[in-house]
């Protein structure tokens, strides 16, 4: 499903070259359910954008679903990431004008859908994530765990293959966390999708099947 | 994307920060209303000097000189090639009956005009300025009376009087004058001779109020006498002197330029009412492009404010613009997507600046109906074309497309991965 080929990212911090990610060779099968774990500055959310298409790699190939992102244009990139791609961030970046609903359906405007499909498609993301009845709210009448569940429902409503989430639950109290974690592997459970988690909170990370730890830009451990 | 709704996006995106909005889209509402305003009144004017012209010359006739000589193209330097080229010919008999044969011509009469010294009401010593007016029926039959009746053609004794001399005579209304006599003094064309004779017309008509206020108009056959008497040539204006200019009438309005071609080829000039409107209208579309400038400059200035609304727009939705990038946009959708932003402020700026100067335009006929312009109530200050405001509409909204370029690109340029970061 995902392939990393000898990756390396590099960056140019004023006069310092910084290696972010350093000779990283990966895999990932569908289905997984992969936590990637290290320090701040370890490249774990490096690795997250340079499979989700954010970022391409200074050197290496990455191979997702049989698709070379290495070499792929800013539009292949883009329609990679709308439709076999979902992100979760910790700060959920929500449209704060938008209703729950409208912003759910923003990825379906770039895929080209029609207005009544899009609110359709939205609305069966929301009730996937249980907030069917919080459809007209606007992100500041939403508590913190429901607005992380509405950018899951957006991640979700394209129906990607992977989910990407940047510490989902690093905004959130324990509580809430705990609800956003069970929903996310159920979504990894009952729907077959691929779950990447960044984190450095050991506690969500052992939910995952896989744990990747890395450290300067390196994977020090693969266990799972 | 679909179209629509990029369309939708960037009016919505507008909608948020209405007060923003509303102030840039103001700065390029003064630049439209100015350009739109300008332009009608520049319009106004040349509805109002070509309707004069009209008043003036009539269209479907032609004044044609004898001599062999572009001295009508006042456009560039005319090289003289035959020293005889710089005389200025009189016609002959043989002449007219060239101008007669030539198809499409109606009648050839002679282009008369005399200078008087000055006119009086009977039983007035007051004298005025004069310029008088002559010639066959049709030409005299272009202007508009006020009061009373046209002469005929072969009459003699008759005059119209311009509605300026009403009050310079001391009669209160146009029918007044009516029956009215006045007296015409015309002197030697040698300054030596200082003998002059007076002249007695009856007014039969009163002509609209006109940019031409000191005209008198007579019939040809007392104009004739009075140049004889001014030049001690009794055989002026007749076939042996036809003058140095002919009035050429076409049968048919539609030849006129064929006509005023087979004239050239028969060695002589002329100018066709059609090729002096023309110079007018080039006069005053230069002067429609200068006094829109002042609007130009204004809608430069509002672009300036285009780029900083866009800009503050992007600083403000970086994070905006990560997530779009995220979920699926492209660069070309975010550069699109802002464009069409300054596209919309130009359009809404184009669409109430054509507005409200359509107001103000409609404000300025009516105090000027009222004061200024009471004296003239078919002249419209400011007149509005749909062609005028199809093009403010677009000179405001290209502007605006322009100015949104720039920000435009640096929002396309963004990286996914900064803005997504960006606090």
């Amino acid at each position: 499903m995902i392939k990393l080929e000898n990756i390396n990212k590099e960056y140019r911090m004023g006069e310092e070259i910084v290696h972010a990610v350093s000779s990283v060779s990966l895999e990932i099968k569908e289905g997984e359910f992969v936590a990637l774990v290290g320090p701040s500055g370890s490249g774990k959310s490096t690795m997250m954008h340079i499979i989700g298409g954010l970022d391409t790699p200074t050197s290496g190939r990455v191979i997702v679903d049989g698709q070379d992102l290495s070499s792929a244009s800013d539009k292949e990139l883009s329609r990679y990431r709308n439709e076999k791609i979902g992100f979760v961030f910790q700060a959920f970046n929500l449209h704060p004008t938008y209703t729950a609903t409208e912003n759910v359906a923003l990825p379906l405007i770039f895929s080209g859908i029609g207005q009544s499909n899009r609110m359709k498609m939205a609305a069966e993301a929301l009730d996937i994530v249980g907030l069917a009845e919080r459809a007209s709210h606007r992100p500041n009448q939403l508590s913190g765990g429901e607005r992380q569940r509405v950018s899951i429902a957006r991640a979700l409503v394209t129906q990607p293959k992977i989910l990407l989430a940047d510490e989902p639950t690093g905004n959130l109290d324990s509580k809430n966390g705990k609800h956003v974690m069970a929903l996310l592997s159920q979504l990894n459970k009952e729907k077959g999708i691929t779950l990447i988690i960044v984190t450095h909170d050991m506690e969500i990370a052992k939910e995952a099947g896989r744990i990747i730890k890395m450290r300067d830009g390196k994977i020090v451990e693969d266990e799972g | 994307m679909r179209f629509s709704d990029v369309i939708k996006t960037a009016f919505y995106n507008l909608w948020r920060k209405k007060f923003r909005t509303f102030l840039t889209v103001l700065a390029i509402v003064i630049g439209a209303v100015l350009i739109a305003l300008m332009t009608s009144i520049g319009t106004g004017l040349q509805r109002f000097i070509v309707d004069q012209f009209g008043l003036m010359v009539p269209q479907d006739a032609l004044t044609v000189y004898a001599t062999n000589r572009s001295f009508t193209h006042v456009d560039t330097p005319y090289e003289i090639v035959d020293s005889s080229d710089t005389i200025v010919r009189s016609f002959t008999t043989d002449d007219i009956d060239k101008l007669l044969s030539i198809d499409g011509v109606e009648r050839v009469d002679y282009n008369v005009g005399v200078s008087a010294l000055y006119v009086k009401a009977a039983g007035s010593d007051k004298k005025y300025s004069i310029s008088i007016n002559s010639g066959p029926d049709y030409q005299i039959k272009i202007v508009t009376l006020v009061a009373g009746d046209f002469f005929v053609e072969d009459s003699s004794g008759k005059c119209l009087i311009s509605y300026d001399y009403l009050g310079a005579f001391g009669w209160e209304t146009a029918e007044d004058a009516i029956g009215k006599e006045i007296k015409i003094t015309v002197g030697k064309a040698s300054a030596l001779d200082t003998e002059t004779k007076d002249y007695t017309f009856t007014v039969s008509g009163v002509i609209l109020k006109s940019m031409n206020a000191t005209q008198i108009v007579i019939p040809m056959n007392d104009t004739i006498e009075m140049a004889r008497y001014h030049r001690d040539n009794p055989d002026q204006y007749s076939p042996e002197q036809p003058g140095t200019s002919l009035l050429v009438k076409v049968s048919d309005i539609n030849d006129i330029d064929i006509v005023a071609d087979s004239i050239r080829e028969e060695g002589f000039s002329t100018i066709t009412p059609n090729e002096i409107l023309k110079e007018i209208n080039n006069v005053f579309s230069i002067i429609q492009i200068g006094l829109s400038a002042f609007g130009v400059i204004a809608l430069v200035v509002a672009s300036i404010g285009i780029i900083n609304t866009l800009m503050m727009s992007i600083y403000e939705r970086t994070r905006e613009i990560g997530v779009m990038k995220a979920v699926g946009a492209t660069k070309g959708t975010i550069r699109l997507l802002f464009t069409m932003e300054g596209v919309a402020l130009g359009l809404i700026g184009g669409v109430a600046g054509v507005a409200i100067g359509y107001l103000a335009g409609k404000a300025l006929n009516i105090v000027g109906s009222y004061t200024f312009l009471s004296d003239y109530p078919t002249f419209e200050m400011s007149v509005f074309s749909i062609d005028m405001v199809l093009l403010v509409i677009a000179v405001t909204t290209f502007i605006s497309l322009i100015a949104a370029i720039y920000p435009a690109n640096r929002a396309a340029k963004l990286e996914a991965v900064d803005a997504l970061r960006y606090e």
